[in-house]
């Protein structure tokens, strides 16, 4: 019985060490979804209205995500953090580029192809990207992107 | 469908009849019918051609070629779903053992939701608590900002995720 | 006949991966898989959301092997749960938000159509601005009634087999089709003629 004891305590503290540890910006994100909808409407009235309405879009959609997805975001946003801010920048702009530059089809086959692309090293990622299939899909300044945005991304 | 009643077309059950027309999907005896009918209706006539009308115009949208590895990324979904994680895999055995169906299991799951309880609430982990939303809350000035940036760029990496990976629980 | 006998076999298919034949899966979804596509891409007017809803669809499908019980036709429930999620998708307001993309998609598949060989420049171009008008005059239909003119015209389905999808009664079908026609025949009619 005391094994059995010490194994569901041993079971319990896991599954609280396999959680992501807590950042400063995914408190104040719990937060902010925590509030009654009138004291999040007072907390953000302030800010400029363009503003306020993309972080309301982008918190609805955050509340609607399966759990599952937010923990791993979560865990991708806290290796994202730690990257060098100038990296993190870089980032960025590469995002911009593949969601101006590419139609909606062809993004989702490009997200595809970045989540391959990761699991690969350089080597694998040379041949991928050089494969038949890609060349048809992409054109060379698009995987040379797709390739640029694989190795800039967090774990 | 009579031929004197100008209201025709309007009429449902005549509609119908004609809809199915336009459609081919009448018997041909009922063509025949229908045909006879429109010689004689103006209305029912006009009615019909614009159905025609517009099931040539929605003939003419056509369906978008469907991605090659539409199936390829629904079974690695089901997959996905299908295979425990790794952590519960490996845990399996144990907690097997643990659901043995004794008398005291009872009391040591309360045990163990009580503990756990308090190694939660001793371990500030934002996430895990899940506190009923609607909860009076304050917030500071710096922690909207950060919230902003943390929703920002949360909405950039989920854009680097593949889709499938989009509704996956 | 020929209807019956695919109802009964496609039941059949489902009923084998209720039991684990994952081959089954397989058949089914070859068969499905476009006409469940095309149903969200005309209701959505998006194919990279209507292959992530159309994943979703199948997905339930899968999912429900256990408790399927071949009561209605097999299209009339895959319909059912591809009515389910597209109306939720709109109603949750995703769909706008998929709008955006729209133009960007037309206009690749505008660069895309006038660069082919074949007929001139001008008919394609013509060709897009009739086709442009469909698309928008279906994307105004109220979801009910697109959903209900979409299995109707393209997937051919009965009143029946439509009010079973969408959950309604025939007459309700009847009414909304009726509605929905009337509505294209009034902006869509001349363009034929
Ligand atoms: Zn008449």
């Amino acid at each position: 019985m005391r094994i059995r004891l010490l194994l569901v305590l041993a079971l319990a503290a896991a599954d609280l060490w396999a959680q992501p540890p807590m950042a400063q910006q995914a408190r104040a994100l719990e937060k902010l979804r925590r509030m009654a909808p009138e004291e999040r409407e007072q907390a953000l009235q302030d800010m400029p209205p363009a503003r306020r309405r993309m972080m309301e879009q982008r918190l609805e959609r955050w509340n609607r995500m399966a759990p599952a997805r937010k923990q791993r975001l979560q865990g991708s946003l806290e290796n994202f953090r730690q990257m060098k801010p100038e990296d993190q920048e870089h980032l960025r702009g590469l995002v911009r580029k593949f969601n101006e530059t590419m139609p909606a089809g062809k993004r989702v086959e490009g997200r595809r192809a970045l989540t391959h692309l990761r699991k690969l090293d350089p080597e694998g990622r040379k041949k991928f990207l050089g494969s038949r299939r890609m060349k048809e899909r992409f054109s060379d300044g698009e995987r040379e992107l797709l390739d640029e945005m694989a190795q800039s991304m967090p774990d | 469908m009579n031929a004197k009643n100008n209201s025709c077309p309007m009429q449902n059950e005549n509609a119908e009849i004609l809809l199915s027309y336009c459609a081919r999907t009448l018997e041909p005896e009922q063509v025949i019918q229908v045909e006879k009918h429109l010689l004689g209706c103006a209305e029912c006539r006009e009615w019909a051609a614009g159905q025609q009308a517009v099931w040539a115009a929605m003939d003419t949208w056509e369906p978008e070629p469907i991605s090659a590895d539409f199936d390829a990324a629904l079974f690695a979904r089901i997959a996905a779903t299908e295979q425990p994680s790794a952590w519960e895999r490996w845990t399996a055995p144990v907690r097997q053992f643990l659901q043995g169906g004794f008398g005291w299991r009872p009391m040591l799951s309360a045990g163990a939701v009580a503990l756990t309880l308090v190694i939660a609430l001793s371990i500030e982990n934002p996430f895990r608590k899940e506190p009923p939303v609607g909860q009076s809350v304050k917030l500071e000035a710096h922690e909207i900002e950060q919230a902003e940036r943390a929703l920002e760029d949360l909405e950039m990496l989920r854009q680097l995720e593949a889709p499938e990976e989009e509704t996956s629980l | 006949m020929i209807a019956v006998a695919t109802i009964e076999h496609d039941a059949e298919l489902m009923l084998r991966v209720r039991e684990g034949d994952s081959q089954s899966f397989a058949l089914l979804l070859a068969k499905h898989r476009a006409p469940v596509i095309h149903f969200l891409y005309r209701m959505i007017q998006n194919q990279a959301v209507a292959e992530e809803l159309a994943q979703e669809v199948f997905l339930r499908v899968y999912r429900s092997r256990a408790s399927y019980e071949p009561t209605a036709k097999f299209t009339t429930w895959l319909f059912r749960i591809a009515s389910h999620v597209a109306l939720n998708h709109i109603r949750d307001g995703k769909h706008e938000r998929n709008q955006e993309s729209l133009d960007q998609d037309s206009d690749e598949g505008m660069s895309r159509q006038v660069a082919s060989t074949g007929p001139t420049v001008e008919q394609q171009m013509l060709r897009e601005a009739r086709f442009e008008e469909i698309r928008r005059t279906i994307q105004l239909l109220p979801a009910k009634q697109r959903a209900a003119v979409l299995m109707h015209k393209y997937e051919e389905m009965e009143y029946a087999q439509i009010a079973a999808a969408l959950e309604c009664s025939e007459s309700a079908v009847k009414s909304s089709l009726f509605r929905a026609y009337e509505t294209l025949r009034a902006k869509l009619a001349h363009m034929n003629r």
